[in-house]
């Protein structure tokens, strides 16, 4: 079915942003107040956010996550004060709740009515309240909260602005030539905290003079929680005229009258009184802001923020589209600076030096590296973005497998691409995911196995070299190689022979390889491998590598490696054949050179030995078919690459630097071309080709 | 011109009450919570405050009184919700001028501010 809200379209991403903000905040604290003892700052934290939630939903007329936050306010308020324990039925049914407001969240961005039966829920959670109600507790303070539920209250007391004096610049006390007057007033009962009315009634008139009689009287307006009739005797020196004017200017209030003399009925003024001057006094005056002092204040003038900025942290929202754009011109003035850094060299070489245009460039250089610097900040978002939802998934997860886990999250501030960020969350519930079911094991198996009866799976990232890392570990049952290596036999995936030859490194890596992983019963032998091999396609597509490391008994850890950002790759440059290619730097280890004779063939593949190990070798030009005379040339060069803990040595002609490329897709008309990921316009206006290091490794089949 | 202080913790309903005051010709403030709003309010002076009743770092029971102690004047209207009748009578013994009901229409938030200017 379709439904309208009252937001209209620049409000609305502020809205969900806030109200994502809000669900995630009671998803994660009542998780923790599930855990720990409750915290009375915690609780605060959850009801205000739930509080919040009903605000805003109110205000754009979303009546059933209204109802439904209401609800949850309800149960979080007798949390609040005691009168409801924390419980795993009452934090599973608030969760329930919160699941139920993520959809109904989602209907604003469709204007389409979810399936929930949302009645059903504000049902379960009030009779959660009910069931509560018989245990010892203190009473739930407000009888008027259930009948008000859905309803928007009206608010009378509609009479426009008058030209009359502000009640407190009056201040006296009946004195001296001081009149009895009768004040009688009706409260509009159906407004909220009618009883609040009947209060400031009986301030105003207090301003005034003495109340010599009232009624209700002052107790009972403070006890009750409504009231429609007001009636009062005071004693005042002051001019009719004034008392009229401080009573008006308190809403609510649907009739008045002074001595018998109505001046309010039905909200709006009596007749007599002249509305005439309203709209000069509408009119905001125009005063001269703040003159002076506004120097002296400047510091703490950052907390009076004018519309436009925000003054929660001074950050702004905007369309990622238009970050985008920026990005890409910052790659081509990246591409500009450095083919003005050839042309300098090249200019150079011709005619001497040229110390402006070389000044110039340096200084153009260094802005643009500044710039792009900030453009990626713009981009960035903390992972807690992404780690937010596990608390709550590794929570259900578990309960669901009978297990007990306790997640550990650091480093949730570490910002990273936000494009990057969307690649990897997948990839990363998966690992998580499989920690929890297969890693982890269930608590009577841990506790024979000598170990603290709770799993712990620890998420991590932080910055390290210009990257980024991110762990999952767990301190499960690990990985049993062993087993990894029969299976894939079995699945006729490797021979005997080659499982034989495997070091226990390798096996593990074999969790990776397709065919092991889709397997259904894979799971059954060691536990893990579902889907992995997705995993490493997902991390490799967005030029990062995925190491495993495993203890039998002890735990698992993966360890994801990033690249900062996509957009602009530091990059090897090249030449192969009078190519030029480009390596993305993060896979690089190192550059050798090589003599003839250091390269030896194995089972017809060349080899070298590095370091008392023997690194394989690829030849590129074989690999892009290029025309090449080998044995012709003394010596080569060799660029070792790694994935995961393989290494291989990519043979090449010569090395050409390192430059900072920006990446260009192939597009579609070229396709998937084996050993190339993407392409990149150098300084000088030619194309690199970017090598895919990942689909390399493919090729030669490690 | 007339200045008014929105105080909520939420941004969608300070950005929702700016957005009407705007139009009503009023120059808006904004605070996220009652220590910026006593601060902003003690700095600026505003005509009305606008103040929420349940945020993080202090309530706006608590800086309604802070704002009052500080200026006996004040014009303070609370941003309440249903279920806070004893939140709104504390208020108004406190000091408060008002209280709009959330969730509320434009005009019933234009008329509080008139009210309370004339």
């Amino acid at each position: 079915m379709e439904i309208t809200f009252d937001i209209s379209e620049d409000e609305l991403p502020v809205f969900l942003a806030e109200a994502d903000e809000h669900l995630q905040v009671l998803d994660d604290s009542l998780i923790r107040l599930e855990r720990e003892d409750a915290d009375a700052e915690l609780v605060q934290t959850v009801f205000r956010s739930a509080h919040t939630i009903k605000g805003m939903s109110g205000m754009i007329g979303h009546k059933r996550m209204t109802a439904l936050t209401h609800a949850l306010e309800t149960v979080l308020d007798g949390v609040r004060k005691n009168s409801i324990q924390i419980t795993k039925p009452m934090i599973n049914i608030c969760l329930e709740a919160v699941d139920h407001l993520r959809l109904l969240r989602d209907e604003i961005i469709t204007a389409q009515t979810c399936d929930l039966n949302i009645d059903e829920m504000v049902k379960s959670l009030k009779d959660f309240i009910e069931g509560t109600k018989h245990e010892p507790s203190q009473p739930v303070p407000d009888n008027g909260h259930e009948k008000n539920t859905a309803r928007a209250v009206p608010e009378n007391g509609n009479q426009s602005g008058q030209n009359v004096e502000p009640v407190n610049s009056n201040g006296s006390v009946a004195g001296q030539g001081s009149k009895a007057v009768q004040i009688q007033a009706k409260i509009d009962a159906n407004g909220m905290a009618s009883a609040a009315r009947a209060f400031q009634l009986m301030m105003a008139l207090q301003d005034m003079g003495d109340i010599q009689s009232m009624s209700p009287s002052q107790a009972q307006i403070e006890t009750s929680s409504a009231v429609s009739d007001f009636s009062a005797v005071v004693a005042t020196a002051q001019p009719l005229e004034k008392i009229r004017a401080a009573l008006m200017t308190i809403s609510g209030v649907d009739e008045i009258s002074i001595d018998g003399k109505v001046i309010l009925s039905n909200g709006s003024i009596a007749a007599e009184v002249e509305p005439a001057q309203q709209k000069q006094s509408i009119a905001p005056e125009k005063k001269p802001a703040l003159p002076t002092k506004l120097s002296g204040l400047a510091n703490e003038r950052r907390a009076a923020t004018p519309f436009g900025r925000r003054s929660a942290d001074m950050t702004i929202r905007t369309n990622v589209e238009r970050i985008d754009n920026l990005m890409n011109l910052v790659g081509e003035m990246i591409t500009d600076r450095n083919h003005l850094k050839q042309l300098h060299s090249r200019l150079k070489r011709i005619n001497g030096t040229y110390d402006q245009i070389f000044e110039t460039i340096t200084h153009l250089g260094r802005i643009t590296d500044q710039l792009q610097e900030e453009v990626m900040h713009i981009r960035m978002l903390p992972v807690s973005s992404s780690f937010g939802k596990f608390p709550r998934m590794v929570r259900d997860m578990a309960e669901k497998v009978g297990k007990k886990i306790d997640l550990v999250i650091r480093g949730e501030d570490t910002e990273m691409d936000r494009s990057m960020l969307e690649e990897i969350n997948d990839p990363l519930i998966h690992l998580v995911r499989n920690s929890v079911d297969h890693g982890i094991e269930l608590p009577e198996v841990r506790l024979a196995a000598g170990k603290p009866e709770r799993g712990t799976l620890t998420l991590t990232a932080r910055h390290e070299q210009g990257r980024v890392i991110l762990t999952v570990e767990d301190d499960g049952g690990g990985i049993d190689g062993e087993k990894l290596r029969k299976n894939a036999i079995q699945k006729g995936l490797i021979t005997a022979e080659e499982a034989a030859s495997l070091t226990e490194e390798q096996s593990i890596d074999l969790m990776f390889m397709a065919g092991l992983s889709t397997a259904q019963k894979v799971t059954d032998i060691s536990g893990r491998g579902v889907g992995l091999d997705i995993v490493n396609t997902n991390i490799q597509h967005v030029n990062g590598s995925i190491q495993v490391e495993t203890k039998l008994g002890k735990g698992t850890r993966f360890q994801i490696i990033l690249p900062l950002t996509l957009a602009v790759v530091p990059a090897l440059l090249v030449s192969i054949c009078h190519s030029t290619f480009a390596i993305p730097l993060v896979m690089i280890t190192e550059t050798l050179r090589l003599e003839k004779n250091d390269i030896v063939y194995v089972n017809r593949k060349p080899v070298t030995r590095l370091r008392e190990k023997i690194l394989s070798l690829l030849y590129l030009s074989d690999i892009f078919n290029l025309p090449e005379s080998r044995d012709e040339k003394k010596y080569t060069f060799a660029v070792v690459v790694q994935s995961g803990k393989q290494r291989i040595g990519l043979i090449i002609d010569s090395l050409l630097g390192e430059e900072d490329v920006v990446v260009k897709p192939l597009g579609a008309f070229i396709g998937d071309v084996a050993g190339i990921s993407s392409a990149a316009i150098l300084g000088d206006g030619q194309v690199a080709l970017i090598v895919d290091v990942f689909g390399l490794f493919k090729l030669a089949g490690i | 011109m007339t200045k008014i202080l929105v105080v909520d913790d939420a941004e969608f309903l300070r950005v929702r009450l700016t957005k009407m005051l705007l139009t009503d010709g009023y120059e808006v403030f904004q605070a996220e919570n009652g220590v910026k709003a006593v601060g902003t309010y003690k700095e600026i002076h505003p005509d009305v405050v606008l103040m929420d009743v349940t945020m993080p770092e202090m309530d706006g029971l608590t800086a309604l009184k802070e704002i009052v102690g500080f200026d006996a004047k004040a014009r303070v209207i609370m941003l309440t919700a249903l279920g806070q009748e004893s939140v709104v009578l504390e208020a108004v013994k406190s000091g408060a001028r008002d209280f709009i009901v959330k969730p509320f229409e434009h005009e019933r938030v234009m008329k509080a501010i008139t009210k309370l200017l004339t």
